[in-house]
């Protein structure tokens, strides 16, 4: 009993151990990678914004309610970043802007993972019948610009936040798909694998337990752009009108508004799309550090 | 190698079916009538239901399909709900300024990207290397309808110098064909050089060197051939991105293109448009991908080998 | 190194728009877009306010700049031949009646000929027809038409007309989903001689003449009616105008039509381009730039702008357009007039036109537009926070509990209803904004699916408005504050069939005060038409109901 009790706890021991020196390894290149964390810090500054945007400006107050008499102001040491056609500070509605494209992005992300993950890993261990079905209607996905289709979904379902999520959802579903089939194809034949099924473990237990763990970098990766492509995809619906209503704060439809006052007002739409760029910026740095850092045979 | 083309051009059929099929469902089930929509807010009941009635829209939605299928298989796109004449020829009437744009977009973007590329790898780790590949990234970020407001507002509004709508002349495609080329420059030039860099790296590079050429001609004569193997991909590969980000620059700049047209049929609920668009949208980035793949082969004899 | 390299670039890229921003500020006021100031220029339009006597039909709508010295103003875009005109909207047609919309309403006036016109006091006028007139049925009522054509009318391809083409014509109008409702009262319409057409209405018909005007039944071929012409590619008709070529997305271009009938009328330009460009200061630019000569909908953020440059003209018309917020009057607690009177009260009406559309039009308090036949603001509510405290309190429920939708689908609708939301948080109620696209807030709408939305109607003349917007018939289509009063109803029938105007405009006066008093809905504003030219553009002019007349234009 309590030999194999010792046994256990040395494995476990092991497998953190070595998970840890995989972390540490990575994160050692990754630090390495100047421009990556440069990328790094942007994205934890500007999550920081988001999660404290209640703390800086109130929502009612600042965000959506108007002032007309201040409409239109230039920016000032009262108004950073000036004021817009409802007399609100620009400043406050970038900032929860932020917070609007960081949660729909990671939300979307997240539901593509699941669903793509998930049908990708699916699609490569079992392969044959299983595998054509699903990549056939991936390929379907595939077959019209990701952007495109987000487009028509979201002006068909309206605008709303949930459609919203819907629409870049399904579009980068087939994307994750993919690159988790193509990792999961990688691993499936590997010895371990071989011998884990020897052993007699369930295919869901190899599933989750060695083939998603060992395929994980690319998907890290493929992940962090993901991000960055939703982000852009939802500015540019909103930029269209399809995608975030207002009054809610989005970067995307406020350059929408603010194109009207191009002319007049043109730090109106330079604040918004800074945020956007910068935004997409960092998150370019810190895919492209990852993707070095998770697997340099990658580059 | 024909029955190669043949083979990857059936496999199209399924996925026209397929993309159809769902957007159709999409637009169907979409809230927003496209009879309301064409009578306006003016409308009376009896207008609408009688206008319902001779579009064919009291009919369940896949018999519609069925039918707008069977029309497609004889080349017919059938008749827009809002202007009601053939939605090929409305196609087909704006096709020429989306291809135009694209055009520019992507000889401006080749135009810059190569040599920037290259020079990046010859002269890697340099400042010129660093700042070509931060113009790079900052490429892929920058949004196009924000780039192309900046354009505009320094172009047109500051300077006066080029017009901002509209698809006139050749000017009217400069400042589109920058913030759409824009983005599609930045992955070619990061290919370029990461393709370059490897190339340099190879052997028969060295042994060219080796052998006192001029490193201008090893450039010229081998690395670059071979360099731009996969540059070839990347350029096919942007079609896809250029028709998306069409969508948003003919928006941007008011010009008459395929992407506005779809936009403005979806919002229309113009259901027989929007497939239209779709099809020639899926057809030409598949097309394309198709060519890329064949003129992949052409470049590579290791691949072409795999044909035979 | 390298970091600080990188970070260095960083920082002069994130600079960069900074730059284009600022420079040539010095160029812009140091106020932009101050728009408040033109919040009172009703001095410089003022031209066709309607409901006064016209009298010369080419009244200019720039009085503004008079004597503009010659060179003042820009050379025209293409050459003295050419007038180019932008607009927001691609017609969905050039037929007739295949559509319903106002981009195609212009183009069709440039092609095609109504027997009667709308003039600047709204009013309509012979145009195809010579001389007119009614004669009793057997029931004693003035339901027969008696219409002479002009002679010599010629088509655009060179035919002439003649009455069976009238007959033809409205007919077939009356097959048109897009425009049958405009023949409704319409029951035989025969040829008598060749020159002369007998129309038979349900009744008198007060709204006829109205309905002549109206594009689907601008006067078409019969004989290409009946061989099922492509109009789109083929817009004959009786108008000033014919089409060159339409270039779908981007411009329809026409040239004078040499058959055109009336010699007083010819055009002075002879060749129109149509330029599509959808969005508003793009359209603006170009006019600038000396692209385009004419813009119809001009942008109200570029009013103060080109009000302030002598070589463009701005025309503010006055508009029978009726903007408002609208309350689904079944629902609770929108069904009690008190709860109606309220919201009606607290909202800054001024405040609206400021946000909404830059204090580009006039506060509207009756239900029914002003400037026509039977308006009056009388039991109408102006803005008072006060009162609307009064009204809740007379309802006596808890304003918080009261919840109110306002759809939007577009951002002029949403900046209005912004303002609303925060007029209404003053008497404790809660508002919240919902956006739609078009298509969907027009079939919820007509569905009645909403608590409340921002809307608006456009006619000509005061009994469509009403029978479009408040009778009962047009529950689940255009009356969409499902008004259901049989007394109402019988007012705009009544109206209907009141042929004298002075009779017709007590009728139609009475029925305005009646929805004063009910308040189905809260009016905000009417805007006015916004265009601008080259000042050295002459005799343009706009109605009252957005319409113009480009063959009577002319380069200074």
């Amino acid at each position: 009993m309590t030999t194999q009790a010792t046994t256990v706890d040395a494995a476990a021991l092991t497998k953190k151990y070595k998970k840890q020196s995989q972390f540490s390894e990575v994160w050692r290149r990754l630090r390495k990678n100047k421009a990556a964390m440069l990328g790094l810090a942007i994205m934890i500054l500007l999550v920081g914004l988001a999660l404290a945007a209640p703390l800086i400006y109130d929502y009612d107050g600042d965000v959506i309610s108007q002032n007309i008499k201040n409409r239109l102001q230039p920016p000032s040491a009262a108004h950073p970043f000036g004021t817009d056609e409802m007399g609100r500070e620009i400043l406050a509605r970038v900032i929860w802007g932020a917070r609007t494209s960081l949660s729909i992005g990671f939300t979307a992300v997240l539901f593509a993972l699941i669903v793509g993950g998930t049908l990708g890993a699916i699609s490569g261990f079992y392969g044959g019948i299983v595998d054509n079905v699903i990549m056939r209607i991936m390929d379907i996905f595939l077959a019209v610009p990701g952007t495109l289709l987000a487009i028509t979904i979201a002006a068909a379902l309206g605008p709303s936040t949930i459609n919203l999520i819907i629409a870049l959802s399904i579009s980068s579903v087939p994307g994750f798909a993919r690159i988790v089939r193509g990792s999961v194809l990688t691993v499936r034949d590997v010895e371990y694998i071989e011998a884990a099924k020897a052993i007699g473990a369930s295919n869901g237990r190899i599933l989750l337990q060695h083939v998603i763990p060992n395929s994980l970098a690319p998907v890290i990766v493929h992940t962090t752009l993901n991000v960055a492509t939703i982000i852009l995809t939802i500015a540019g619906l909103s930029f269209l009108g399809l995608g975030i209503s207002a009054p809610t704060p989005e970067w995307g439809a406020m350059l929408s508004s603010g194109r009207t006052y191009l002319r007049n007002a043109s730090y109106y739409t330079m604040f918004p799309g800074l945020a956007i760029m910068t935004t997409i910026l960092a998150l370019n740095l810190l895919g492209d550090g990852l993707r070095d850092a998770l697997d340099p045979r990658l580059k | 190698m024909w029955k190669y083309i043949g083979r990857r051009i059936l496999a199209l059929i399924p996925v026209i079916v397929g993309v159809t099929l769902l957007v159709y469902f999409i637009m169907s089930l979409a809230p927003g009538d496209p009879v309301k929509t064409i009578l306006g807010e003016q409308a009376t009941p009896e207008a609408i239901e009688s206008l319902r009635e001779e579009m064919g829209l009291n009919d369940p939605i896949i018999v519609q399909y069925v039918r707008w299928f069977g029309k497609l298989l004889q080349g017919d796109l059938g008749l827009s709900y809002k202007s009601k004449d053939s939605v090929s020829m409305e196609i087909a009437s704006r096709i020429p300024t989306t291809l135009k744009l694209s055009f520019s977009a992507m000889t401006i973007a080749i135009l810059f990207a190569i040599p920037l590329g290259i020079i990046a790898a010859v002269k890697q780790n340099s400042i010129i290397d660093g700042a070509s590949m931060f113009l790079a990234l900052l490429g892929v970020s920058i949004p196009i309808f924000w780039l192309g407001l900046l354009l505009i507002l320094l172009f047109s509004l500051r300077l006066g110098l080029l017009p901002s709508a509209g698809a006139q002349s050749w000017k009217s495609f400069i400042l589109p064909g920058i913030a759409l080329g824009f983005h599609s420059m930045a992955s070619i030039a990061r290919i370029t050089r990461s393709s370059m860099l490897e190339v340099i790296r190879q052997d028969y590079t060295r042994t060219a060197r080796a052998k006192g050429l001029p490193y201008r001609d090893v450039i010229q004569k081998h690395a670059l051939r071979n360099a731009l193997i996969p540059t070839v991909t990347v350029v096919g590969l942007q079609m896809g991105a250029l028709l998306s980000g069409s969508v948003l620059t003919e928006t941007v700049f008011s010009l008459p293109g395929i992407g506005r047209y779809m936009i403005q049929s979806i919002s229309g609920r113009d259901i027989p448009a929007v497939l239209g668009c779709i099809v020639v949208f899926t057809l030409t980035f598949s097309v394309v991908n198709l060519i890329v793949d064949l003129l992949y082969g052409f470049i590579d004899p290791r691949i072409r080998a795999q044909y035979s | 190194m390298k970091k600080s390299r990188l970070i260095s670039l960083v920082i002069a890229v994130l600079l960069i728009p900074a730059l284009i921003a600022g420079c040539g500020a010095p160029a812009q006021p140091a106020q932009p877009a101050a728009p408040a100031q033109p919040a009172q220029p009703a001095q410089p339009a003022e031209p066709a306010k309607p409901g006064e006597a016209p009298a010369e039909p080419a009244k200019p709508a720039e009085p503004a700049a008079p004597a503009a010295p010659a060179g003042e103003g820009m050379d025209p875009a293409v050459d003295a031949d050419t007038v180019v005109i932008a607009t927001a909207d691609e017609t969905p047609s050039l037929s007739t009646a295949g559509h319903n919309a106002v981009a195609g309403d212009y183009v069709n006036t440039l092609t095609h000929n109504g027997l009667f016109r709308i003039n600047a006091e709204l009013n309509p006028e012979p145009d195809l027809v010579a001389e007119y007139h009614t004669e009793k049925d057997d029931k004693g009522e003035d339901s027969i038409w008696i219409m002479k054509l002009h002679e010599n009318i010629g088509f655009s391809d060179g035919t002439i007309m003649n009455a069976d083409d009238v007959v033809a014509t409205l007919m077939y109008a009356k097959t048109q989903q897009n425009v049958a409702t405009y023949t409704k009262s319409v029951i035989t319409v025969e040829k008598v001689d060749d020159l002369t057409v007998k129309i038979t209405t349900d009744g008198p018909s007060a709204t006829l003449l109205y309905d002549l005007s109206h594009h689907g039944n601008y006067i078409l071929p019969k004989a290409l009616i009946e061989a099922d012409n492509d109009w789109n590619a083929n817009p004959v008709g009786a108008g000033a105008y014919k089409l060159v070529e339409w270039k779908r997305g981007e411009q329809i271009e026409f040239t004078a039509n040499e058959f055109y009938f009336n010699k007083e009328r010819t055009p002075k330009i002879k060749n129109v381009i149509w330029r599509i460009i959808p969005e508003g200061s793009a359209r603006t630019i170009a006019l600038e730039a000396g692209e385009v000569d004419y813009i119809i909908e001009l942008d109200s953020t570029s009013v103060p702008n080109l009000d302030a440059n002598p070589a463009f003209t701005v025309m503010k018309v006055p508009t029978a357009s009726h903007n408002w917020l609208t309350v689904n009057n079944e629902v609770v607690p929108f069904d009690d007039v008190n709860v109606r009177k309220a919201i009606n009260s607290a909202i800054n009406k001024e405040d609206v036109i400021e946000v909404s559309i830059n204090g580009m039009g006039e506060v509207a308090l009756s239900q029914t537009p002003n400037g026509m036949l039977g308006s009056t603001d009388e039991f109408a509510d102006p803005y008072d926070v006060a009162k609307a405290k009064e009204y809740l309190a007379a309802w006596g429920g808890d304003p918080a509990t009261i919840k109110l939708d306002m759809i939007c689908s577009n951002d002029t609708k949403r900046r209005a209803a912004e303002v609303i939301q925060a007029n209404l948080k003053e008497i404790g109620i809660t508002a919240n904004i919902v956006s739609m696209d078009l298509a969907t807030y027009l079939s919820e709408t007509a569905a009645g699916n909403f608590t409340g939305f921002i809307g608006g109607y456009t006619t000509n003349n005061m009994m469509s408005f009403l029978n479009g917007v408040f009778l009962s018939d047009n529950i689940n289509a255009s009356n969409k504050t499902r008004t259901n009063e049989p007394e109402l109803d019988a007012m705009i029938r009544e109206s209907f069939r009141t042929v004298d105007q002075d009779e017709r405009g007590k009728i139609l006066e009475a029925a305005t005060i009646f929805l004063n008093k009910e308040t189905p809905q809260m009016p905000l504003y009417q805007p006015w038409t916004l265009s601008a030219h080259k000042t050295n553009l002459l005799n343009t002019f706009i109605t009252g109901s957005g319409g113009f007349w480009v063959q009577e234009w002319a380069w200074q």
